[in-house]
């Protein structure tokens, strides 16, 4: 839409509508003749110029950006003055077109000033009121764009998390494999980048097949196992129909990663991490028990390097709205936890891959 | 000259690692290797390094509740992962720590100045159990960290049920009982003033007589510390020897 266009429109309208309701007025008057219509030109002409000089000193002045308080006297006073100017603009007018002399009335001349001041306040109040519209909602609008870029950047942040803490260790786990088991050191190197490179695209689907995120979770856990070695013990049990549903990626193996970085690694002696999954009233619902103990807002949250629940939830709430589910609790010395994924969402770009 | 060392990190990869690096370093003897806090605190108190290569993310304890435990501080190395936040905790002291994987450059900077430090300190750490004043020990306040060699304690002083540390301008609190302090610290440097105060003997600046023929020493200018007549006497009879 053209502001400036729709400016002069709305300039035009006005005037025209003032002049045209003020000869309404006067029809039945014997004062209707050709003075008064050239009358009626010469205020028109000035009030349009009068009201865009008024424009101009409020944009100039900066007084469209300022609270209402400072406003208010500020174009108070200029409105009077306004009233003023176009009282003499138009007793100058009168003293060229009228043929009867000029009489110089003090009470007609203050009557008229404070309706000429009238009009402009009027001017100013739509002037304002529309200005002030406009803003508000081109606020609005950029509140919403930047909601969402937020949401986008938030999912995207999510998505992209891995552990530092997991690399560089297993670099260090690959490094001494170099001397003890030059194969398996091989396979830990193909492990890690396949683990690097899925977490990289990760940001780029919003779902994918269970099954790939469960290759990623299995070369992590592998690649875990090199580095506590007895004390890590892993256990699989997947319903072989699940494998193709959808799941947002790099959640689970987040969750995977938090058993361990809260759970295995914290006991001596080590421990299990069991991962299951199945599918509940059509949707997939999966179950990862570690040993350990949950503990909310434990010292170690505080401090975490990775973002841990709190982003998994909000990431299923972004996604999923309500009907995402996620748990964690504690049972016989266990950590449970849950998640159920709605089968709502799919990807497109997920069944061209193939 | 050998410094004795123990590794200490709960991954056995993480361990054999480290040896390797180290077999090019013959001035360090790796004299054990420890798995978790608990086994590391039996070695060293038994087997007393010069130094030890300390993990600090460990399952149980960290390496931080390991050295809290720890009467006798060897020299500190640290390895980590990722943890350089951790040592931030360190204000005042200058500590090394290697980052896992390990530049070989970087261990060879950290093992030059462990051994240039420990051939500094010329004196030998006395009999077993007893703290001279040039071992340190470590002291955690809060998120604050510091190794404090212990010729730079002014004063303990006890606070209820802790222990306040004077030295620099620090003065973070330890929870351990004057009582047993004091059978730790060597008494030659460290006199026990009153009920509350244990004083290191070299920081008196000047001392006069107080009442009931107590003494009032000070300490570092402003800081006064009263010594009880009983202690005074004492105090008396090891400065004429």
């Amino acid at each position: 839409m053209n502001k400036k266009l729709l400016y002069w429109a709305a300039q035009v309208f006005g005037w025209t509508t003032y002049i045209g309701l003020t000869i309404i007025l006067n029809i039945g008057s014997e004062e209707l003749d050709t003075e008064f219509f050239i009358t009626m030109v010469s205020v028109w002409v000035m009030g349009l110029a009068l009201s865009h000089l008024l424009r101009f000193i409020f944009i100039k002045q900066g007084w469209l950006e300022m609270g209402i308080f400072k406003i208010l006297p500020r174009v108070f006073l200029t409105i009077v003055l306004f009233g003023i100017g176009m009282e003499i603009l138009y007793y100058l007018s009168q003293l060229t077109i009228s043929s009867e002399p000029a009489t110089l009335n003090s009470q007609q001349l203050f009557s008229e000033t404070i309706s000429w001041s009238f009009l402009f306040l009027i001017w100013s109040l739509f002037y304002f009121a529309f200005h002030f519209f406009q803003n508000y909602r081109k606020e609005e609008i950029k509140n919403l764009k930047w909601e969402a870029s937020k949401n986008e950047i938030e999912l995207n942040r999510l998505r992209a998390q891995l552990n530092p803490h997991f690399i560089f260790n297993s670099m260090n786990t690959i490094r001494a494999l170099v001397d003890e088991n030059p194969k398996k050191s091989k396979d830990n190197i193909t492990k890690l980048s396949k683990i690097l490179r899925s977490t990289l695209l990760s940001g780029k689907k919003k779902v994918i097949f269970l099954e790939e995120e469960l290759s990623l979770v299995k070369d992590y856990l592998d690649l875990e196992h090199s580095r506590f070695e007895e004390r890590l013990n892993i256990k699989y049990n997947i319903d072989s129909e699940t494998l193709k549903l959808n799941i947002p990626p790099m959640m689970l193996q987040t969750l995977v990663e938090n058993s361990i970085k809260h759970g295995i690694s914290k006991l001596p002696e080590g421990g299990v991490v069991e991962i299951s999954a199945s599918i509940i009233n059509q949707n997939l619902s999966i179950n990862i028990q570690n040993s350990g103990k949950y503990e909310p807002l434990g010292k170690n949250q505080s401090n975490s390097t990775g973002f841990g629940l709190g982003g998994t939830i909000k990431r299923l709430e972004l996604l999923y709205g309500t009907s995402g589910i996620f748990e964690i609790y504690n049972k016989n010395n266990k950590v449970i936890t849950k998640l159920i994924i709605p089968q709502t969402i799919s990807d497109e770009s997920n069944s061209n891959n193939h | 000259m050998k410094v004795t060392a123990i590794i200490i990190d709960d991954e056995r990869l993480a361990r054999k690692e480290l040896r390797s690096l180290l077999e090019l370093h013959s001035v360090i003897e790796i004299i054990d290797e420890a798995a978790n806090a608990d086994e590391a605190l039996a070695k060293i108190h038994e087997k007393r390094p010069n130094l030890i290569f300390l993990d600090i993310q460990m399952p149980g304890k960290t390496g931080f509740d390991l050295l809290e435990e720890l009467d006798y501080i060897p020299e500190v190395i640290f390895t980590t992962a990722y943890d350089e936040y951790a040592l931030k905790a360190f204000e005042v002291n200058a500590l090394d720590y290697l980052l896992k994987p390990i530049e070989e450059e970087r261990l060879k900077d950290a093992i030059d100045k462990v051994v240039e430090k420990i051939e500094l300190d010329d004196e030998p750490t006395s009999a077993a159990g007893i703290l001279t004043e040039n071992d340190q020990v470590f002291v955690k306040d809060g998120d604050k960290c510091w190794f404090v060699t212990l010729k730079d304690v002014r004063y303990f002083e006890s606070v209820g049920n802790y222990v306040k540390v004077h030295f620099d301008s620090n003065r973070p609190m330890i929870l351990k009982s004057l009582n047993n302090l004091e059978k730790k610290l060597d008494s030659k440097t460290f006199f026990r003033a009153n009920r509350k105060h244990i004083i290191n003997l070299r920081w008196i600046e000047k001392s006069e007589t107080w009442f009931n023929g107590g003494l009032l020493v000070t300490v570092n200018g402003e800081e006064t510390i009263e010594i009880s007549r009983r202690q005074a006497a004492k105090l008396k009879d090891m400065m004429s020897l």
